[in-house]
């Protein structure tokens, strides 16, 4: 291909910014160059205070094929480096205070349902595939999986996909709790795009807090009541809650403005 | 089945290890004689590098009964404290060790019965099999690891409902519920745990192993797995398996793992 130029491009599109994992040979998995282009776009978007929600997806019609098996025989970047590396840019997108929805078309396997999972939202085509295809090459799962994964499907049923790398299809991935919503083939990034909308229609302090308090799982009650305490106290100091309130009783649409 | 027959039945199914609680006069209620054999089998079938997955069940078509009631009868605190102590010693193994665990229950898994049944990686139950914390109808609270196995799969409503009110809870809705995994006709669980306990034992060893063991420190935060995965999978890369499947892969072959 000519034009062969694997990476990850950001679109912004309003308030919601859209990132694309793209390497047509190698079905968007986590290269270098895709690696090295998403640190930059996050990064970007972070600090884009216009930005109130973002979408995660792939190009070429699937999502992402998990880490560059081909890569792992360059060792000029050790996984000692390269993992961090990863994992740096996982808690950046998980870490987030903006709302991340994924749009899932074809598949997502290996590390790349460990990205999909960093999002606070999954939206995924009713004929995807996925797969914690890990253990199929003699490894275990990374990219925080054990985690995301575990918070949304369980212990028992994490376990099965982990240790089996089963094969989950999209309509028992729904059923478990994997992903939150279907759509029809093709479709994923245009309900992820609405759903992105509804987030970033919400104050943004407030869903920015309440994301972080649920990346701070597992917690006692005794440190959310602490933690509500302390945020909720900033909360009640904002305007946002001043246009959130006045809204209510005029019968009208709030508009934040994250301040 | 006379006296002298063994408290726990030893079997092997190729890599798969077979434990059997064999106290069918007593629903095979984990008396301290079945401790002292279920116990010493489990270590060793956990120690042993040709098991790939052990398969726990019971004997008579029935799991276990639970705690021995026959020993409450002149209990005291320290001799209580001896008796949950000896089932620690197991249920350590059974979640802290590296080899795939599956259940298969039929007929009853009561008390600390059901907490062996939790314990396991992986449960299959018959569709009448029951379910009970049967504790509190003697005035106790659930041990058996209960407290911390139960809530990650039923959720803490159900898991106090569960464990407060001693409910019973058939086959069919454990699995509705996700406290068991698979469901099976009465009367095969056994072959069902069997055939999953196959997939275990061919699924990479040393990754099942990791995996396992980053599960047992669970509840954890993400920053904790990034931690535990870095340290992980560095080692796992350089392991024979890897090799092996990876060669496996791009050869579109089943791989063959060693635990190397």
């Amino acid at each position: 291909m000519s034009d062969y130029n694997p990476g990850a491009t950001l679109e912004k599109d309003g308030a919601i910014a859209i990132l694309t994992m793209d390497d047509v040979k190698k079905r968007n998995a986590l290269s270098q160059a895709v690696v090295s282009d998403m640190e930059r776009h996050v990064a970007d978007i972070m600090a884009d205070d216009a930005i109130r929600a973002v979408v995660l997806t792939g190009a070429n019609g699937t999502f992402c094929a998990g880490g560059d098996i081909s890569g792992f025989d360059d060792m000029d970047m050790p996984l000692r480096r390269r993992m961090p590396r990863l994992q740096g840019l996982a808690a950046k997108i998980a870490h987030s205070e903006k709302p991340v929805v994924s749009a899932i078309e074809g598949g997502a396997f290996g590390g790349g349902l460990s990205v999909a999972l960093l999002a606070d939202q999954v939206i995924s085509a009713d004929n995807a595939r996925f797969c914690a295809s890990f253990a199929k090459i003699g490894l275990m799962p990374d990219v925080g999986l054990l985690a995301t994964l575990t918070a949304r499907v369980g212990i028992g049923r994490a376990k099965e996909i982990c240790m089996l790398a089963e094969d989950v299809a999209a309509s028992d991935a729904l059923a478990d709790g994997m992903v939150d919503e279907l759509t029809a083939p093709g479709q994923a990034l245009t309900r992820a795009k609405e759903v992105a909308a509804e987030f970033a229609a919400m104050g943004p302090l407030a869903v920015g807090y309440t994301k972080a308090m649920t990346m701070r799982w597992p917690m006692t009650l005794v440190q959310e009541l602490a933690w509500e305490g302390q945020l909720q106290g900033v909360l009640f100091s904002t305007d946002d809650l001043q246009e959130g309130r006045a809204a209510f009783f005029e019968k009208r649409k709030p508009a934040f403005k994250g301040k | 089945m006379s006296d002298a027959a063994p408290k726990t039945l030893v079997e092997d199914h190729g890599s798969v290890r077979i434990l059997t609680i064999n106290n069918v006069k007593q629903r095979n209620a984990l008396t301290m004689d079945v401790k002292a054999v279920f116990g010493p089998a489990l270590a060793e079938a956990e120690r042993d590098p040709n098991v790939r997955a052990i398969v726990i069940t019971g004997a008579g078509g029935t799991f276990s009964a639970g705690g021995d009631v026959t020993l409450f009868g002149d209990m005291t605190p320290a001799k209580g404290r001896h008796v949950v102590y000896r089932q620690r010693e197991f249920l350590h193994t059974m979640i802290r060790g590296e080899t795939p665990i599956i259940a298969a229950v039929e007929g009853f898994a009561y008390g600390a019965g059901f907490g062996v049944a939790m314990a396991a990686d992986h449960i299959v139950a018959a569709e009448d099999a029951k379910f009970c914390a049967a504790f509190n109808k003697i005035g106790l609270m659930p041990d058996g690891g209960l407290l911390y196995t139960l809530p990650q799969r039923v959720g803490m409503g159900r898991a106090k409902e569960m464990l407060m009110l001693a409910s019973v809870t058939d086959g069919v809705e454990a699995k509705r519920l996700g406290m068991v995994d698979v469901l099976a006709p009465s009367g095969s669980a056994l072959d069902a745990a069997l055939a999953k306990a196959e997939k275990f034992a061919a699924a990479a060893p040393l990754a099942i192993g990791a995996i396992k063991g980053a599960f047992a420190r669970w509840p954890f935060d993400l920053e904790s797995v990034f931690a535990m995965e870095i340290d992980a999978q560095q080692a796992l890369m350089g392991t024979a398996d890897a090799t092996e499947a990876r060669r496996a892969f791009f050869a579109k072959q089943k791989p063959v793992f060693k635990g190397a």
